[in-house]
């Protein structure tokens, strides 16, 4: 076993999470090294010209490990023995932030108190139904105001491009039809424009605005201009290719910690990235870690990483997975509160107009927020007893619907197969579209991560393990909105609108978070708000498992904001790395 | 000699031996319309060999492949204007995929095309290929209401399959209209015959803002991550 020269800073994963505090550490002089458990695929060698390809990349997932590579599973009930489950994220270098889908967004204020919010717009009484289901919400132990230079730093930064629609308390200042008026102020513009609207979009957009809605185009982290970063990294614009979502980006207008990030840190000096370094465990010393144990997956050989700190940015699975398996439970809140999201669906096909869904990255869509968060707080307190729910949705318009990921969507009075199918397929391929929901899913006591006691590694490290359940919030919800989508698309002028307003339980949604909920109590959570773990106070969790609620929108721009907020943290002694509780 | 010279020796025979099974039948005296229609069917094996001497059948025999260009095309059918997905390359798509990405499936395959043809000697007396459309059609119907117990995928049971198609249907038709659907590098879609049906152009590095906006049908060539 080799032991590797000790660094100030040990990164344990180089995806979205690994990717600002290794480049601002590096910048502030400390000597980082990343250790990422996949290979190092660039965008001239690897994206360029094979990732013009649905079947290699979206469909089968080639950048994906296998279930011998990653071992995971799922079930809904805690007495079952749980079964093998589907992997949705990649392990490599830039990880998932290399073929997700670039929707980008800072949180609303209320998504950090959700506790206090439902409470006090609400009441006990109301929220029975959270009580029933055993619902574990909570606050965030910070606030909005707080992050918000770090949400910023992630759009100018990272590149993410969008319509302001409230800066300052101005709702939609630059474009009055243009930006989302339910966003949290900001305090500076975006950096670029969002991706241009497409037949799809310009279809949903007709369809809220018939309803007195709020369209708005999302902010993509996409590049829609030449974009020349503070860090100094170029990249060009979009061109409008749908392999996209699934797919590494064949121009590098995808914003990730592969692109975005990692050249800034190499530029440095101080940073050096391993690849094909499986991080295997975490040693710890009299309450501190002292090193990590890895192996190098191309030679088999395994190396001994010291360091004085120590960043988990594994996905939130992987990280829950290392601590438990390295002994460190958190008093035994490790892997408890895990939520990932089901949603309704809604398909709709127009008779009078092509829409070409194939056209464009799945990110380029127009969407409301009219229905997420508590915005529509008036309409839900008419709702009944039975019917009421609180958080709610993101409802938007993707496209990236090509052939071989949408001739199954069908209606139920079509055929699944021959001479009918096939007609129909041929008529209605490039009429149809399908809503996005990003329903807020609760924590639950009885939703949670563990090891598999009958699934091992290669390595003999086990993998991880869901247990997750819908309840009466997630159903409640989803009716809801299956509702309000299907009146979307009916006044867009849909001639048929079919889909699901039932909710099941899954093992990823590709937005998996908790597991090592933050919090300001040492009893009742595993880090301090700094993402600083409370009983090893030099090791911090990065990603997506600290998030003590999960908003109604998608968490990768969050991660990465919590990252730049660690940095922030340790660069400038904002937390003590002898003792968790002594931070500012 | 070799064990590989063996193999293609035998492939060889066996792709000659076909043809003249298959004249005996005609030869035997049938009507005039399917005569006709076994015309067409001949044309099609035809072809089908010709691309399989090109290409190299990898995990079929022609006989297996016979059959399961049969079920491709009852499951994607030619009608008037477009290819059926026999003629698009299913089979080929499947019997190249089954040598690669799909290896895991290639054992199961072959024993579920033998199922299907026992399942057609045994309720028409016989095999696939030689059915009527209707009888193949209640054939896969039947295959698609199998219980699990007589599924032969269904039945597969480690993680690796755990992780795959749910059935035996299910396997064959998201594979065919994979073989439809998907890039011609992959053996199917020929001449983008699969893409042409739903106008899907393929592999575009570019859409222009007006292509994108459009509410008509978009008129791009068709590419291939090959023509790139």
């Amino acid at each position: 076993m080799a032991v590797q020269p000790k660094k100030d800073v040990v990164i344990v994963g180089y995806g979205a999470a690994g990717g600002p505090i290794s480049t601002e550490l590096a910048l502030a002089g400390y000597s980082v090294v990343a250790l990422e458990r996949g290979p190092h695929m660039t965008t001239k060698q690897d994206f360029a010209q094979a990732q013009l390809d649905t079947l290699r990349w979206a469909v089968r997932g080639g950048l994906l490990p296998t279930f011998q590579d990653l071992p995971f599973t799922f079930r809904s009930d805690e007495n079952a023995v749980a079964n093998p489950a589907r992997y949705a994220m990649s392990t490599m270098v830039g990880g998932a932030s290399v073929h997700w889908s670039g929707q980008s967004w800072r949180y609303f204020e209320d998504d950090f108190r959700v506790r206090s919010t439902v409470m006090e717009l609400y009441g006990e009484e109301r929220l029975q139904h959270l009580a029933e289901d055993g619902a574990a919400i909570a606050d965030w132990p910070l606030t909005y105001d707080e992050v918000e230079p770090f949400y910023e730093k992630v759009e100018t930064h990272v590149g993410i491009g969008g319509w302001p629609g409230n800066i300052q308390g101005n709702l939609r200042p630059v474009d009055p039809q243009e930006g989302n008026p339910f966003e949290a102020p900001r305090q500076a513009d975006y950096p670029f424009r969002p991706l241009r609207d497409n037949a799809t979009d310009l279809t949903f957009r007709q369809g809220a605005l018939e309803l007195g809605l709020h369209p708005f185009h999302v902010p993509t982290a996409i590049t829609t201009v030449p974009y020349l970063s503070p860090y100094g990294v170029s990249r060009p614009p979009c061109t409008y290719c749908t392999f996209c979502t699934g797919h590494g980006c064949w121009n590098a207008s995808k914003s990730s910690s592969l692109e975005s990030l990692l050249p800034a840190a190499e530029a440095t000096g101080n940073f050096e990235l391993r690849a094909n370094a499986n991080v295997l465990r975490i040693n710890t010393e009299g309450g501190r870690a002292v090193s990590v144990e890895y192996v190098d997956t191309l030679t088999g050989e395994v190396h001994t990483q010291p360091g004085d700190i120590f960043y988990l940015a594994a996905y939130s699975y992987q990280n829950v997975r290392l601590l438990l398996h390295s002994g460190l439970d958190g008093n035994g809140l490790v892997g408890k509160y895990f939520m990932n999201r089901s949603g309704p669906s809604v398909h709709a096909i127009f008779t009078d107009r092509m829409i070409n869904g194939f056209n464009g990255p799945a990110v380029q869509r127009q969407g409301i927020d009219n229905y997420n968060g508590e915005v529509a707080f008036e309409e839900k307190m008419q709702l009944s007893d039975d019917d009421f729910f609180i958080r709610g949705s993101f409802i938007g318009s993707p496209s990236q619907r090509n052939p071989l990921q949408t001739y199954g969507t069908l209606p139920d009075d079509v055929a699944t197969w021959g001479s009918g199918f096939k007609e129909h397929v041929k008529e209605n391929l490039n009429r149809f579209m399908s809503l996005q929901f990003v329903a807020e899913p609760m924590p639950y006591e009885s939703s949670y991560l563990d090891l598999d006691p009958n699934h091992v590694d290669e390595y003999g490290v086990p993998g991880v393990r869901v247990t997750r359940q819908v309840k009466q919030n997630e159903q409640r919800m989803a009716r809801f909105l299956f509702r309000k989508g299907s009146e979307i698309m009916r006044a867009a002028g849909a001639a048929r609108v079919w889909g699901s307003d039932e909710v099941s339980p899954v093992a990823t949604s590709t937005h998996d978070l908790g597991g090592a909920r933050m919090g300001s109590d040492p009893s009742l959570s595993v880090t301090n708000r700094y993402c600083q773990m409370w009983d090893v106070p030099n090791l911090f969790v990065g990603g997506g498992a600290t998030f003590p609620s999960m908003a109604g929108k998608n968490p990768t721009q969050t991660i990465w904001m919590m990252s730049y907020w660690t940095a922030d943290a340790i660069e400038n002694g904002k937390v003590d790395l002898d003792d968790a509780e002594a931070h500012t | 000699m070799s064990g590989e010279q063996d193999n293609k020796l035998r492939g060889l025979l066996d792709r000659e031996q076909m043809p003249v099974s298959r004249r005996s039948v005609i030869k035997a005296g049938i009507g005039l319309f399917a005569a006709t229609i076994i015309g067409t069917a001949l044309r099609v094996d035809a072809q089908s060999e010709q691309e399989a001497m090109q290409e190299g059948l990898q995990t079929f025999n022609q006989e297996q492949l016979r059959t399961l260009e049969a079920i491709a095309d009852r499951i994607w059918p030619p009608d008037d204007e477009d290819a059926g997905a026999a003629e698009l390359g299913a089979a080929f798509y499947i019997d190249r995929a089954l040598a690669g990405a799909y290896s895991l499936y290639d054992e199961v395959y072959h024993r579920l095309l033998t199922q299907i043809d026992e399942m057609a000697l045994a309720e028409y007396g016989a095999p696939f290929h030689e059915l009527g459309s209707g009888q193949q059609d209640a054939i896969l119907t039947a295959l698609e209401n199998l219980d699990e117990s007589e599924d032969l995928v269904a039945q597969l049971d480690s993680p690796e399959y755990d992780l795959g198609p749910d059935s035996s249907f299910e396997m064959l038709r998201t594979h065919v209209m994979e073989g439809v659907f998907s890039d011609p590098i992959y053996g199917g879609n020929r001449d983008f015959g699969g893409w042409r049906a739903v106008n899907y152009p393929g592999a575009h590095y570019i859409y222009t803002a007006e292509e994108q906006q459009t509410f008509e049908p978009l008129n791009k060539p068709f590419l291939s991550v090959a023509d790139l």
